[in-house]
């Protein structure tokens, strides 16, 4: 069964993906700061995570980059999530290891379809 | 003393006329004399010793005659005797003619005398030869006649003597009178020189010295020196023309100062206007250095003017990049400067927060269209860069604060649907199909407030490259063409032959097309008659790219502000979706590519958007 890792801080949000995810299928593990989404990740190895920049204790674009140092975790598959939109953020999310964006709000299709073309797309 | 210079000259060459004059008349009258002298040497004295000596001469012959009367029996004796009677009376009466001498008078009554008494005593001489014989006569002769002969002679002589002295004492008399003459006359001569010379030197100098120095502050006046006055001496017309001539110098001075007070006066307006204008104003020469630098400028750059004026540019103002256009400013001909600017931020010491300013410059240009310098106004923005950074902050933590909850409510609503698909109620379909609806709308008002307040504040970027216009088309076609399909509308595009690439932002433009397309797609009907039309083609110096549509138009009182913010068209059967952001933004983008948006529009009769890019120069 395919894990995926949601690290997002407002409830509501993590519980409608964590909801979707689970119908979809997928087994979902989740945190909501930066801290735990790192060592969460190393714990579990999922196979894609999810992830918010804006969250506690250590912001997505740090937790991205310690995700990538860390050889256990650096193969697995990041897409952020993010109300920022911008060109800058975007490239920035993509300089730090990211493999994927994805602009809040999003729709429930935009979001099963941005997870499926990231899935497998595993990093070498 | 004299009235003129015409006077003085002519008294000066009178003084060497005279001078000459008396010269002369010194000369002639010592010739005169000399010629009376000679005269006298000539004439009289001369007559008188030439008359002794003839009558010396006659007398000899007579006592020639006497004697051969004697001696010799000379019937012609007596005959010659009285011939040289005659001559000797002759004489006789030339000298008494020619008397001179004092003494002469005399002389000539004794000659007379003693001649007289001769002339007796040859006849008495006759009388005794005749009655007395020869020996008689001899002894006669010898004791009467000769004696008296002699004494004749002898006062002949004594004539003759005189007159000789007369005239060697008269010639040594003209000799000395010829050399005192000689003298007297080179000294009158040199001295007449002399005085000639000085009077000229005088005179010329008179009246060349007031003209030299007329002459000199002329050209001091003429060179702008007003100050220059000449000292008047005499009432010649010299003095008039100094007279004259200080006047003007005077009249000169004081229209110049009224002149620069005149300008005095308009440049301290000029400066006061300067220094009181509120944004800072700079001005460089040619040769980059500061000649002018008013209150405000001081003050946002923090520098003295007193310490930088005529200093270099860089020198005063560490700015590579104020420089490097400063420089560029007067190669830019034909450009007008005044829509150019750059801006600066300068932290300094006197306020916490760094400052930020909108420099502008211009050429200063006469009317040859030389260059004299540069002038840069500053404008202090830090209040409208604070207002800005404040408003994007506030959408910024706006636009988020909204997606956050919106992200739920989407993702909420989507899975509701999803959960309950074949369960619903006609109402509760309704009802979540109203719900789906409009987060649809706050996420894109959301997103689109985000973008329109982005690019109204310059913050987004565009980056503008050479595009080819078709690629641009089919690129923001690309995502709409399932939908068109699906609406059954027909899509045609038509681009120019030979169009040239466009300067523009792809996914901006395309962005741009986009919405167009999508507004069109909103009013086309959708029963299979709906036609969308985009045409590219190359204008004077841009491109025009225009999207129709067969759909119901916009009535002509909306056409112009149907790119303000926030304004729809309102109609029942529009669907819903829009904000009335959309055109607002492609208004703004179209304008940071420097171009124009329009519309051409009337109802029913379909609309033509239009909007123009530039032409890539590369």
């Amino acid at each position: 069964m395919t894990t995926i890792m949601i690290v997002e801080d407002e409830k509501n949000i993590r519980m409608s993906v964590r909801m979707l995810l689970q119908k979809k299928g997928f087994s979902v593990i989740e945190t909501d700061n930066g801290v735990d989404a790192v060592k969460l990740a190393q714990d579990k190895l999922p196979q894609l995570i999810l992830l918010d920049i804006l969250i506690p204790k250590m912001d997505g674009y740090l937790v991205c980059e310690a995700i990538r140092q860390n050889p256990l975790t650096k193969r697995i598959p990041v897409v952020f999530m993010s109300a920022k939109s911008q060109q800058e953020d975007q490239r920035r999310a993509r300089e730090l290891g990211g493999s994927d964006f994805i602009t809040k709000p999003f729709t429930t299709t935009d979001l099963l379809e941005c997870i499926q073309k990231n899935l497998g797309g595993e990093r070498p | 003393m004299f009235r003129s210079i015409r006077h003085k000259m002519l008294a000066a060459f009178a003084l060497v006329l005279l001078i000459i004059a008396l010269t002369s008349i010194w000369a002639i009258v010592n010739f005169g004399n000399l010629q009376g002298d000679i005269q006298d040497i000539m004439q009289s004295n001369y007559r008188s010793v030439v008359a002794a000596q003839h009558m010396m001469v006659a007398l000899e012959r007579q006592d020639s005659a006497q004697l051969s009367f004697l001696f010799s029996s000379d019937s012609n004796a007596a005959q010659n005797h009285r011939e040289h009677e005659q001559e000797f009376v002759r004489w006789h009466t030339r000298a008494r003619d020619n008397i001179t001498e004092p003494e002469e008078p005399d002389m000539i009554d004794q000659i007379e005398t003693l001649y007289g008494e001769y002339i007796f005593s040859f006849e008495e001489l006759r009388q005794v030869q005749e009655y007395k014989g020869s020996s008689q006569a001899r002894q006669y002769y010898y004791q009467v006649t000769f004696p008296l002969f002699e004494s004749i002679k002898e006062a002949c002589r004594g004539l003759l003597e005189l007159n000789q002295e007369k005239m060697l004492q008269l010639q040594t008399q003209a000799e000395e009178r010829a050399s005192r003459a000689i003298f007297s006359t080179s000294l009158l001569s040199l001295s007449a020189i002399l005085s000639g010379l000085f009077m000229a030197l005088y005179i010329s100098g008179q009246v060349s010295r007031p003209i030299g120095d007329l002459i000199f502050k002329m050209k001091r006046v003429a060179e702008g020196d007003y100050q220059q006055q000449i000292s008047i001496q005499g009432d010649d017309e010299i003095a008039v023309l100094a007279t004259e001539f200080n006047a003007m110098s005077e009249k000169l001075k004081r229209y110049e100062r009224m002149n620069v007070n005149k300008i005095m006066m308009e440049k301290q307006k000029a400066e006061a206007i300067v220094e009181s204008i509120s944004d800072g104003v700079m001005v460089t020469d040619q040769n980059h250095h500061l000649i002018l630098i008013n209150k405000a400028a001081e003050r946002f750059l923090d520098i003295r003017e007193k310490e930088s004026l005529g200093r270099h540019f860089l020198e005063v103002i560490n700015r590579e990049e104020l420089f490097r256009m400063i420089q560029e400013v007067p190669l830019q001909r034909g450009v007008d400067m005044s829509k150019k600017f750059t801006d600066l931020t300068i932290e300094s010491e006197l306020s916490e927060a760094p400052r930020h300013f909108r420099v502008n410059m211009t050429p200063i240009r006469d009317q040859q269209g030389t260059d004299l310098g540069v002038v840069t106004l500053i404008q202090d923005i830090t209040r409208l860069v604070e207002v800005n950074d404040l408003k994007s902050e506030f959408v910024s933590t706006v636009s988020h604060e909204f997606r956050t909850p919106l992200t739920s409510m989407t993702m909420a609503i989507g899975l509701l649907k999803d959960q309950t698909e074949n369960q619903q109620t006609p109402d509760q379909q309704e009802l979540l199909n109203a719900l789906e609806e409009d987060t649809q709308r706050l996420t894109r008002l959301v997103t689109e407030l985000l973008d329109l307040s982005r690019i109204e504040s310059g913050k987004v970027q565009m980056n503008l490259e050479a595009c080819l216009v078709d690629e641009l088309v089919t690129y923001s076609m690309k995502p709409l063409l399932v939908q068109l399909k699906e609406k059954r509308i027909t899509y045609t595009c038509q681009i120019a032959d030979q169009i040239p690439m466009a300067r523009a932002d792809k996914a901006k433009i395309a962005w741009v097309l986009n919405n167009l397309v999508s507004n069109a797609m909103r009013y086309v009907p959708d029963d299979g008659t709906g036609v969308i039309e985009i045409k590219a083609k190359e204008a004077v110096n841009h491109i025009i790219i225009e999207v129709a549509d067969n759909g119901k138009g916009i009535p002509e009182e909306y056409q112009k502000v149907i790119f303000d913010k926030f304004f729809q068209v309102h109609d029942q059967h529009e669907v819903g979706g829009g904000a009335g952001l959309g055109l607002a933004i492609c208004k703004e983008i179209v304008k940071a590519h420097g171009g124009e948006i329009w519309v051409e529009s009337g109802p029913d009769k379909g609309s033509v958007f239009y909007f123009t890019l530039r032409i890539s120069s590369s």
